[in-house]
Parts: structure tokens; sequence; C-alpha cells
């Protein structure tokens, strides 16, 4: 099958969605399938058209066209569509919906047409889906829509109720880890966060949770993994707290260091404060055998599940988070017993197979209805 | 608002920047960043209000184009430069030199009803998952 994956960014960026998409495309292709990929230099300045493990890749610059309202970019890009829509002939689209270069799918389906399935990779639930929006227009006009989570579907409901009867839900899945990890760290415990570093992602509030920590651990130590604007802030808590010298910022680290990270950590944390599409992070400790301390927040209540393969707590409780991490530091059968399970169920429910499994399942449905 | 079909519009250049591609046009409103298309139709109506066309003679060019009555596309047209003026995206002009017959094609098209699409949460969906230019596998730059 003749597959178009429609994506804002793509490899060689790194994210979840463009490591997701990317290793989808690849996976799909081992499989049979035709796939191409349309998607923005976002900044960069990167090749037109470039093969990459067997996909081809057409950048164009959306990003630029819609964020300076630059009409002659805008063009261009439409038209480049257009051919390469032409060419390629796509029998399915996945749009990848975590930006406004959608529009350009849209302006350009009568190029050639096929059905879109609208993949919903990030949180919606603070935009608005009123009369002239794009987000309407995306909701109304697509064939499927694809949520990664329950707590996505919900999200697109809320937007669009209509848009129920065409909606469904493929959990996130992760390449199967290289390598299983140590034995879980006590002696000096490891708290691991990861992500960018945005408010959204509340790594506030696992400093703020430090202290108690330290109270009754004084050699655990919180590593925080990722770059972004809140940094200086994050350092001046951590140093306003007095505990500064028991927080690690590892920095950016790549994807596949982050998973030997995830593997010498004792428990990760996932404490963000905004409504998380599924919880990759979370997802990548299960495999590699760690409890996870959750918050309930979006998608990550269905990842994580409760007093099995880790603890949830509530959304920016700083003190629920302390005291569910020293729950575990202080049991550590409990801890090991979270982690095995956690392995267990990222093996059986998030198998990367079964995921493309049930991408090729849907592809073939939607074709031919 | 009141729509003279033998006036002159053009279109509000002062905080508007459009193009047309392959006969369907976008617009941009540089004050508030909201986009608008439109398409087949509609972008025929927007190059002929552009080209200084009264709203009688766009919708008889219409219905010489496209398989639609000529009543039809005079209250279709007339819909759609009211909606064009309550966006602001158009203005009263003054009257403009008479335009050259333009040759009819052999087959009529068929019609739509033209229609202005307009997306106001182009900046909210630039700020839902913005890139982070640097991050790059191996850090390679392809």
């Amino acid at each position: 099958m003749k597959i178009l994956f429609w994506t804002e960014l793509y490899w060689p960026h790194i994210g979840g969605v463009e490591v997701r998409s990317h290793r989808l495309a690849v996976a799909l292709r081992a499989r049979g399938h035709e796939v191409a990929v349309v998607t923005s230099h976002a900044g960069i300045a990167l090749d037109d058209q470039v093969w990459h493990e067997g996909i081809e890749i057409c950048r164009h610059h959306f990003w630029e066209a819609l964020s300076a309202n630059r009409l002659d970019l805008l063009a261009a890009a439409r038209r480049g569509v257009a051919e390469f829509k032409s060419r390629f002939r796509p029998e399915v689209v996945q749009v990848f919906f975590t930006d406004p270069s959608v529009l350009f799918h849209w302006m350009t389906k009568a190029a050639w047409k096929a059905p879109t399935i609208v993949c919903i990779p990030v949180g919606l639930g603070r935009l608005r889906s009123g009369d002239g929006t794009l987000l309407q227009r995306t909701l109304r006009q697509a064939d499927w829509i694809l949520a990664i989570s329950s707590a996505m579907r919900s999200e697109a409901i809320a937007l669009m109720p209509e848009v129920e009867p065409r909606c469904s839900v493929i959990y996130n899945s992760l390449d199967p880890p290289a390598e299983s990890g140590d034995p879980l760290p006590f002696e000096f415990p490891i708290l691991l966060c990861g992500g960018r570093l945005v408010r959204e992602k509340g790594f506030d509030v696992a400093i703020q949770a430090l202290p108690e920590i330290l109270q009754r651990f004084p050699s655990a130590n919180l590593w925080i993994a990722g770059n972004g604007p809140e940094r200086s802030e994050l350092q001046k808590r951590a140093t306003g707290l007095g505990v500064a010298s028991s927080v690690v910022f590892q920095g950016w680290v790549e994807p596949r260091e982050f998973a030997k990270l995830t593997g010498r950590c004792t428990m990760v944390i996932v404490p963000s404060r905004c409504r998380e599409a599924f919880g990759n992070v979370a997802l990548q400790a299960m495999q590699m055998g760690r409890p996870v301390v959750a918050a309930a927040s979006g998608g990550l209540p269905e990842v994580v599940e409760n007093e099995i393969t880790g603890l949830i707590t509530p959304v920016e409780d700083a003190a629920a988070l302390a005291n569910a991490a020293i729950r575990l530091l202080a049991d550590p059968g409990l801890a090991e017993r979270m982690g095995r399970l956690g392995r267990q169920t990222a093996a059986r429910r998030f198998a990367f197979d079964t995921y493309v499994d049930r991408h090729e399942a849907l592809y073939e449905r939607i074709k031919s209805a | 608002m009141n729509l003279n079909s033998s006036g002159y519009y053009r279109s509000n250049g002062d905080r508007l920047a459009s193009t047309v591609i392959d006969g369907d046009a976008v617009l941009v409103d540089l004050a508030t960043g909201v986009y608008y298309s439109l398409d087949g139709t509609a972008g025929t109506v927007w190059q002929m209000i552009e080209n200084g066309r009264t709203v009688e003679e766009i919708a008889q060019r219409l219905a010489a184009l496209y398989d639609t009555t000529p009543a039809q596309a005079l209250s279709d047209v007339e819909s759609l430069v009211l909606r064009l003026l309550k966006e602001d995206l158009i203005v009263e002009a003054a009257p403009s030199e008479p335009a050259a017959p333009e040759p009819l094609p052999d087959h009529r098209s068929p019609y739509r009803t033209p229609t202005l699409e307009m997306y106001t949460d182009m900046s909210d969906l630039l700020a839902l998952d913005p890139p982070m230019p640097g991050l790059f596998a191996n850090n390679e730059k392809k």
C-alpha cells in the first residue's frame, strides 16, 4: 500500500512525534508498504528531497511560511505538495496533527484524492474548535481520527462530539530496548525526570518534593534529562530549596542515551502538569523495569497502572509525589515488583509489532471504506 | 451592511497580503494573523474583484464559466462579497477602466457555491508543539 505521512517534524529532527513517525514508517516499509513523508524544514536548511532508510522525505517551508506570513513560501509549498501528491499517489494519508501545516494538505486535497487519517499525538485541550478554525476543519474533514490514548480521544470528542463514531485509539509504542538495565539502585537512589524543560512538564514539582525525600533518603539524587527555556528557573528553585547539590541537570540526551540513563535509575518521575497525550517517558521506564511515579495527567494513568506498575499522584502535588517516591525507596521489594510488572506490561500491552499491526489494519479499513 | 451590485471593490491592501495559486486565493490579515482561503469558484471571484469587476460583472462571468444560472451566481457572489466586506478583506473602490472581454472556455466547469474559509487559530496551532531547532539525530543535518 502507498502511505503518505504528514508530519511537521521528521528525521533528523528528534522528539516524540518525529521519532515515532519515523519508526512506524520504517516498520511499514519493512512489511512491504511504500511510505513517503511530507514534512517541514522547521527553520533548518535541510535538503528539500531526500531518501532515508527507504523512505522518500519531501520537505517544504511550512513553518517559515506560516509563522512569518510569507505568502511566496506558502505558494511554493502548496505547489510542491500538489506535485508530490500527484506523483506519489498515496492510497491513504496519515496526518500527525501537531501544527497548522495540515492547511497545505487540505489546500491540495484536489491534487490527489485519498482518505485522511488524522492522528492526535499531542493534547488539544487548550485549543478552541469553533467556526472558522483549522482545528474544526481538520476534525470535520478527517476520514478517521486516531488518538494515542483514551484521554486524547475524549479531548477530540469534547472539541467536536460528531467525531465519536470515527475516532479510535492506538496506544503509542516504542522499539524494544537494546539492553535491560541495571538492578534498581537503593544505596544511592536516582530519581529520573526526562523531557523538555518547559513549565508544562512540572519538573519544578519534582524539585519541590525533593527536600522531603532527602530527609528520609539523604543519598538520593534527582536527575533531570533534557533542555529548554525553564532550565535556569529550575536551577534557581533547587538552589532556593537548598537541594541544588542533589539535582543533576544532564542537559539534552539522545534517545538511546536516555534509555541507558533510565536503566541506571531507581524510579522515573513524570510530574507533568499539562495533559500528557500519552507518556513515552513512562513507557520507556516500564520497558527498562523501573517503577514510575506519575501525575494523573492526560494519558499517563492509562500507561502507568496505579499500584501495579507505579504510583499515580495528583497533578502539582509535591507532597503526594514525595510520599510516593519515599514509599518506593522504603520498600525495594515493592519497587522491584512494580518494575517487573512494568516490563511485562510494556512488552504485552504496548508491543511494537502490535502497534504496527493495528496501523496496517486501520489503513486497510479506511482505504476500502 | 449594504451591497452595491454595480459598485467596485478592491482588496483591503493596507492590512492584507494575498496570493493566487492555481486559481485558489489565500489571504492573510497581517494585523490579526488570521488566514483565509477562497478555493475554486471563490478564487475566481476574488481574482475578478482584484481585476476591478463589479458584482454584476463577476456573476455574469461566473455563470459563463461554471455550470450555474445567472440568478444563482448573482445571489452567491453577493453573499460572498458581503462576507468579504464583513471581514474587512475588501473595501469600496473607485470605478476602474472597463476590462477587455475575456474569452470563454469551450465547456463550463462544475459549479460549487463560492465560500470563504477562515482560520482564526493559526497562532494557537503554531504554539501547540513548536519545533526546537538543534535537536538532530547524531547531530546530523541532512
